[in-house]
């Protein structure tokens, strides 16, 4: 069975 | 290299080496060794990540994602360039022609 799709998204996470 | 606006499926890409990659509950995270980012690509932005670690075409990506997933050629195929335009800007990988 195949998995549902998400758009995928690049995050920049901001790491102070 | 290819820029972003540019990215057809014939295209190969290929991860540029000099990242910390890891899994956190499900997703992947990264370190850029050069730019010093913190990235999370997410679960599917990870499958992703690690189906370019060999070059592959953008064409044999988005197959290779269809098979996993419940998605579209067009709609996967437009995603997937979406996200490497992303990658690109980041410089994060290469895409040759």
């Amino acid at each position: 069975m195949r998995k549902e799709w998400k758009q995928p998204l690049l995050e920049v996470l901001d790491v102070s | 290299m290819i820029k972003n606006q540019n990215i057809i499926n014939t295209h190969v890409v290929s991860q540029i080496e000099g990242n910390i990659v890891s899994d956190m509950d499900g997703e992947k995270v990264m370190l850029s060794i050069h730019n010093g980012k913190y990235y999370n690509l997410g679960d599917i932005g990870g499958e992703i990540w690690d189906s370019i670690k060999e070059p592959i075409t953008i064409e044999g990506l988005v197959t290779k994602l269809q098979a996993q997933y419940d998605v579209g050629k067009a709609e996967c195929e437009e995603h997937v360039i979406t996200f490497l335009s992303q990658l690109i800007d980041e410089g994060l990988v290469h895409v040759e022609g």
